[in-house]
């Protein structure tokens, strides 16, 4: 990879298109993982890809902060509200594929909170 | 050796409210001093740099809101600083207090009982009860190597022994291993100090401030053999010690005390008094010839290393292996006079050398183990030394026999192994031996005596000294290091010289392995300074230049030996009683 | 314009979803499709029996409205207003628990990026803003003007003691020589703390990049991240962070070009938790034993291999990008008056949901435990927290209210610490929570000077001595002597602030502490020795659980009648305690 120059970030951010089409994002700090947030990951996996659902980008984050509701994750998809769903079990990580990816429908009974605002884009409060 | 940062740029402090000048580089322990104020420690020695450890000497500085150690802050421009108050005392005695609730109140049967640092410090504070539980931290007690002692129970942690050995000599043979209150000196992993890179050079037992690290002593087997009619007790006194065992009854540092040694040895019961300094003066004759023979021969490596002391040969066994065909093969003094008294002396007297008991009185902890090294000690056919004792312990001995040394008359060594000249006694401090060397091969090679016996460039304290003697237009260039931290610069350059196949950077190099030489050895009086060093040195010095011979070759029982008994200087017989082998030696055995 | 989202819930008994299809219909009609989406949502816990409509991101709620409503609805929220007449909420307070907004009271700077990116990736690193400091530092500043707006900043050294960061670096800058250090002091030990941790696991390249920028600054070209190698999932994530911004050319030789090179690398702490003081960290690094040494000299003095250091702590260093971004009076205008910025707490203990928060500083532990963590667990009483771990005191209830900042919390003998904070309840015996310190403190201090070598043993076997029933007034006194001894005169911050859990609990709880020493009683029943298991004949029906569920079966009885405990057989499990429903065992 060629080295980056004065400029070439910014290039890079201007020049930068996702190819997907929404996010699930999996706390695994390595307290995320001690409560089960890698065997969620792996029936994700599964899940999407058994389902064809490639346009959605399955990614490893660090603890979101929450960790009295982990294994949590937030859910990002075009045209609806970012939601954290917390204390994930696989039954819920299944249903959160075959609900609320394909279905749009929020999956309450594990829902932590709607953020009143987009947070995973502004990074900081106003 | 500690020198202080002195920078020369004198600055204005206040202490105790009084406006003092000092120097910038010091700290306020020191400065203190101007202020006759002698702030109390356990840690700070003098004679090294702070380790911080014990919490004692904390004093106030006007603005800052906490106590600071006056040990290692250092001074500033202006800086008020109050040494002693309520508060201070308070603070100091409950830390006190809390160092004695871990320290085993054995005070009565401990080797420093009389003269432990911790002992009178509890004097100073008034300490009359012991207000926290007993808390003690036994560790093993680890006597391995012979020499030294470790008693982990009464080590108060000052750090002092892991300062001398790991930064000042170098050797890492201490440690502090385990954490918190578990924490105790031993060797790095545990192991006992003999399987460990030490070579009882003593500079920990000479230094500590109680009775954790302390010589091996060898004290009852001295009295057994002169509590015994069938033993013929001999006695041999090392230079150094002749210089500074007056310390330990209130005399001056340098103060020399030879014939009144030699009377007490008498009043003992020793039945042979002889000295070291005759076997100096008969080292000098092997290392010289050999030093000649090396350089007219072209055989044998060159530059040759002097091998006297027992730490330094130890140090190089272990530390440089690949140079010890650089070593000297003559043993150290004190060992050419044990193997002469149970061959040459038990044939001129006719005693049973079987019966003989060789006690040498040492600067030294390291000559401890050198007695039983290998089995060329014991090239008469018996152990050729059979103990050596400290100086610390002599004043032991002296002071339970009762015997008042500073009120014996003067008297001489016996014969055939007690006369010395001034050449042999200065090997006692750092240059020394080379000095020696230099007046009697420069005899050897021109057949005339130097003009200037006082061979100035290899005297005094500084770390490394190198110079160039001249003899008959031919340089012999040599380097003169103490203490096996400075040791280390110089090996190193010829152990680079020699990978690099190049030229030699010296011709002959003496090493002793404590700072200052065999004076400031780790068997000697307690709180040796740099000025103590100096004053041990111009004793040692004063000694030699009111000697009527101060050269080796002219000692009369040196020529009448070579006469009477080994023929001459390397000699097949003096190869087999005089020298000895080297080999390497792990740091760790295991 | 914003997208707005209507969710729907209605009852089981309307299968034919009136007002879903009612809002559908509308929406298309009005094509506005593009500005709403309409959701069908799963029952959102309001006991009504008609439907429910929520509308995001106002986050109103209606239920009290018709389907022929539906309508005006739409239309008022199509100019971003509501129908008062039929919102049920429109704001957090009336939601369910766990539908409240978690981060309200919080303010992220620290950890901005944790949890929306994918910590292995420089790319997102970069979408969301990374390194653009670094080339604002390199291009548009010089380490003067960095040095201005760190001190502009008021940033404040997150290891603990506070020390203004835009001095230390001027101090740094300002020593002489060619070669210079950094590092990251990722030792993080406290018990109950891993804010570090998660910042290195979450996002790294924001720690790499403070230090870039710092290394510019002070004239560094190699920095060293000490980390405790317990944390092996942090250690692979900044490895990786590192080889990646490597080959971006972000790290390493001639960085964006210039000539600017720096280098960072990883050193492994074997989890001493003194390690953490920087003069022990260097010695560590160095390969020595991670002992203490005297200070002065400052590592920005004399620090590793006896050159000029630089030593921040991984929340401080994680600032940093932020604060050039923005500029220094950003920066300053959160917090209080002297302590700037945001402040990350581990928060734990007996909260109902204990987690990581970031919150600016002047924040009341009120608003941290009960407005951000749901306040005590199972609605029990509030007794003290614990900050600065294991080197801070307890705060009771009364200071609940106070701002927090460096100054206030040493005002009432804490600290700030590295950001524990830990929750305690009525159910928590103050002299057994110290004991817990103490022997943290004992185990992790390195044995080099005698207060706190010995002076800590001494005041847990004190403790030990209390909680054993065998405690004398003069105990106290003599804790108080010990501490003395450690605060004044210990070598490093691990001995002098040791006995600061004892010293403020004796502060606030001394009474507590009496009834352990004068009345042999403890109330919480952690003393095992000083509690008493005893039924209420009175009250005691006879059911005989106790009995059943008792460990050692010493609770003996007829059904129906009153039980008896065995006081020499009971192991003060305090089981009989918890099961009985009719509270006739009593604790005391």
């Amino acid at each position: 990879m060629d080295k980056m120059k004065k400029g070439d970030l910014e290039k890079f951010r201007k020049a930068f298109k996702p190819d997907h089409k929404g996010e699930i994002m999996i706390s695994m700090g390595t307290c995320g993982i001690a409560a089960g947030g890698d065997t969620i990951y792996k029936i994700f996996e599964e899940e999407l890809k058994s389902k064809g659902l490639e346009s959605i980008k399955l990614k490893k984050t660090g603890c979101l902060g929450m960790c009295f509701c982990e294994p949590n994750l937030v859910v990002k998809l075009e045209g609806m509200p970012e939601i954290l769903y917390g204390n994930v079990d696989e039954k819920a990580a299944r249903s959160i594929v075959s609900e609320h990816v394909i279905k749009k429908n929020i999956l309450n009974n594990y829902v932590i909170f709607m953020p009143s605002k987009d947070t995973g884009l502004n990074i900081f409060k106003d | 050796m500690y020198i202080e940062k002195v920078t020369g740029k004198m600055i204005e402090i206040k202490i105790n409210g009084k406006v003092f000048k000092a120097d910038n580089g010091m700290t306020i322990i020191e400065a203190a001093k101007l202020a006759h104020v002698k702030i109390p420690t356990l840690c700070k020695h003098d004679d090294l740099p702070a380790t911080a450890s014990c919490g004692i000497c904390v004093v106030k500085i006007k603005g800052n809101r906490k106590l600071l150690r006056a040990c290692c802050t250092y001074i500033e421009p202006n800086m008020e600083i109050t040494t002693h108050d309520g508060e201070l005392y308070e603070v100091r005695k409950n830390v006190l207090d809390l160092i004695l609730s871990s320290h085993p109140f054995a005070c009565l049967t401990c080797l420093r009982n009389g003269d432990c640092e911790l002992q009178t410090l509890s004097e100073e504070f008034g300490i009359r009860s012991r207000p926290y539980k007993e808390m003690l931290q036994p560790g093993p007690k680890d006597a391995s190597t012979q020499a030294i002692v470790l008693d982990p129970v009464k080590c108060i942690h000052c750090g002092r022994c892991v300062e001398v050995c790991q930064n000042i000599q170098k050797v890492y043979a201490l440690e502090f291993v385990s954490r918190g209150f578990e924490s105790r000196i031993a060797p790095a992993g545990d192991i006992s100090m003999a399987d460990s890179p030490c070579i009882k050079c003593g500079q920990c037992s000479a230094h500590c401030p109680v009775g954790a690290l302390v010589e091996f002593s060898e004290i009852p087997k001295v009295w057994a053999a002169l509590g015994n009619p069938e033993v013929f007790p001999i006695v041999q006194l090392a230079p150094a010690v002749r210089v500074a065992i007056g310390e330990a009854f209130g005399l001056p540092a340098g103060t020399i005390l030879t014939k009144k040694i030699y009377a007490l040895f008498r009043r003992l019961g020793f039945k042979a008094i002889f000295d070291t300094n005759f076997g100096a003066d008969l080292t000098i004759m092997e290392e010289g010839s050999e030093l000649i023979n090396r350089i007219t021969t072209g055989k044998g490596a060159m530059p040759l290393i002097t091998s006297c002391c027992p730490a330094w040969v130890d140090f190089l066994e272990k530390y440089y292996p690949d140079l010890i065909e650089h070593f000297s093969t003559a043993k150290s003094p004190h060992e050419m006079v044990g193997a002469l008294a149970k061959t040459y002396y038990a044939e001129k007297e006719k005693i049973n050398p079987a019966s003989m008991f060789v006690v040498s009185v040492m600067p030294c902890t390291a000559k401890k183990y050198e007695v039983s090294r290998t089995a060329d000690m014991s090239s008469s056919g018996f152990q050729d030394v059979d103990v050596s004792i400290t100086t610390r312990e002599l004043v032991r001995m002296i002071k339970s026999s009762g015997i008042q040394l500073l009120d014996l008359e003067d008297e001489e060594a016996d014969n055939i192994l007690g006369s010395y000249t001034g050449a042999g006694t200065i090997f006692g401090a750092t240059g020394g031996v080379m000095e020696a060397a230099i007046r009697t091969t420069y005899f050897l090679l021109t057949g005339k005596n130097l003009d200037k016996l006082d061979v100035e460039v290899v005297r005094g304290l500084k770390g490394v000294k190198t110079g160039e003697i001249d003899v008959n237009g031919k340089k012999i260039r040599v380097a003169v290091a103490h203490g096996t931290g400075n040791v280390r610069a110089v090996m190193d350059e010829l152990r680079a010289a020699k990978k690099a196949g190049g030229p030699m950077p010296y011709d002959f190099i003496e090493v002793m392995a404590c700072e200052g030489g065999c004076i400031a050895g780790g068997g000697q009086p307690y709180q040796v300074t740099n000025a103590i060093r100096k004053k041990r040195t111009e004793g040692i010095y004063a000694d030699d230049k009111k000697s009527t011979l101060r050269l080796s070759h002219e000692n009369p029982d040196v020529k009448k030996l070579y006469e009477d008994f080994l023929e001459k200087p390397l000699s097949p017989k003096a190869h087999k009683l005089l020298h000895n082998h080297y080999k390497p030696r792990p740091l760790y055995y295991k | 314009m914003n997208k707005q989202y209507i969710f729907v819930w209605e009852p089981e008994t309307q299968k034919d979803r009136p007002v879903y299809n009612k809002i559908v219909k509308l929406v298309n009609e009005k094509t506005l499709t593009d500005r709403f989406e309409v959701i069908r949502s799963p029952f959102i816990g309001f006991t009504t029996n008609g439907p429910i409509v929520r509308i995001m991101p106002e986050n109103v709620i209606y239920t009290k409205f018709k389907v022929e409503d539906v309508e005006d609805i739409i239309d008022a929220h199509l100019k971003w207003t509501r129908v008062e007449k039929f919102v049920l909420t429109y704001d957090n307070k009336n939601l369910p628990v766990q539908e409240k907004d978690t981060t309200s009271k919080q303010f992220k700077i620290v950890l901005r990026n944790i949890g929306y990116m994918d910590p292995e990736s420089i790319d997102e690193y970069i979408l969301r803003g990374g390194y653009k400091a670094l080339e604002k530092t390199l291009f548009d500043l010089n380490p003067d003007k960095v040095i201005t707006e760190m001190k502009a900043s008021g940033l404040r050294g997150r290891g603990g003691a506070g020390f203004p960061t835009g001095l230390k670096w001027e101090l740094t800058k300002k020593e002489p020589g060619p070669q210079k250090y950094v590092i990251c002091n990722a030792d993080e030990g406290d018990p109950g703390a891993y804010m570090d941790r998660s910042v290195l696991e979450g996002d790294p390249h924001s720690v790499l990049e403070g230090m870039i920028i710092g290394g510019f600054t002070i004239g560094a070209n190699q920095g060293y991240i000490y980390i405790r190698a317990e944390y092996p999932l942090a250690i692979e994530r900044l490895e990786k962070a590192i080889s990646a911004a490597k080959e971006k050319g972000l790290l390493g030789q001639n960085i964006l070009g210039t000539d600017f090179s720096f280098d960072i690398e990883l050193r492994w702490g074997a989890g001493a938790f003194v390690c953490g003081e920087e003069t022990a960290l260097i010695a560590s690094i160095e390969g020595k034993r991670g002992n203490p040494r005297p200070r002065p000299p400052f590592p920005s003095v004399s620090g590793l291999w006896g050159k000029p250091t630089f030593i921040n702590n991984v929340e401080t260093w994680a600032n940093v990008p932020v604060i050039i971004e923005k500029g220094g009076a950003w920066f300053a205008s959160i917090g209080t008056e002297k302590s700037k910025g945001t402040k990350v707490f581990a928060v734990t203990g007996k909260v109902t949901n204990p987690g990581l928060v970031e919150v600016p500083m002047g924040t009341t532990i009120r608003e941290i435990v009960y407005d951000i963590c749901g306040g005590i667990q199972y609605n029990k009483k509030f007794k003290a927290v614990q900050t600065g771990g294991p080197s801070g005191g307890v705060i009771p209830e009364k200071f609940l209210d106070m701002p927090i900042d460096y100054e206030s919390l040493q005002s009432i003998g804490s600290i700030m610490g590295s950001g524990g904070l830990i929750v305690m309840d009525e159910d928590d015996c103050m002299v057994d929570v110290n004991k817990f310190y103490l022997q943290f403190s004992v185990d992790e201090s390195c044995g080099k000077c005698s207060p706190c070598r010995i002076g800590g043993i001494q005041i847990l076997s004190l403790l030990n001595k209390i909680t054993k029933g065998n405690g004398e007034k003069e105990d106290l006194d003599k804790i108080k002597s010990i501490s003395l001894a450690m605060q004044k005169a210990s070598l490093c911050a691990l001995g002098q602030t040791t006995p600061n859990p004892v010293t403020s609990a004796l502060l606030y709880f001394e009474d507590e502490y009496m009834r352990h020493i004068e009345n042999k009683k403890c109330l919480t029943g952690k003393c095992r020795d000083l509690v008493e298991y005893v039924v209420i004949t009175d009250k005691c029906i006879g059911c005989g659980l106790c009995a059943v569920r008792c460990p050692v079966k010493c609770i003996t009885g007829e059904k129906r009648k009153p039980y008896i405990i065995d006081q020499k057989a009971c192991i003060k499990c305090g089981e009989c305690y918890t099961v009985c429903k009719f509270a006739a065992v009593k604790r005391g």
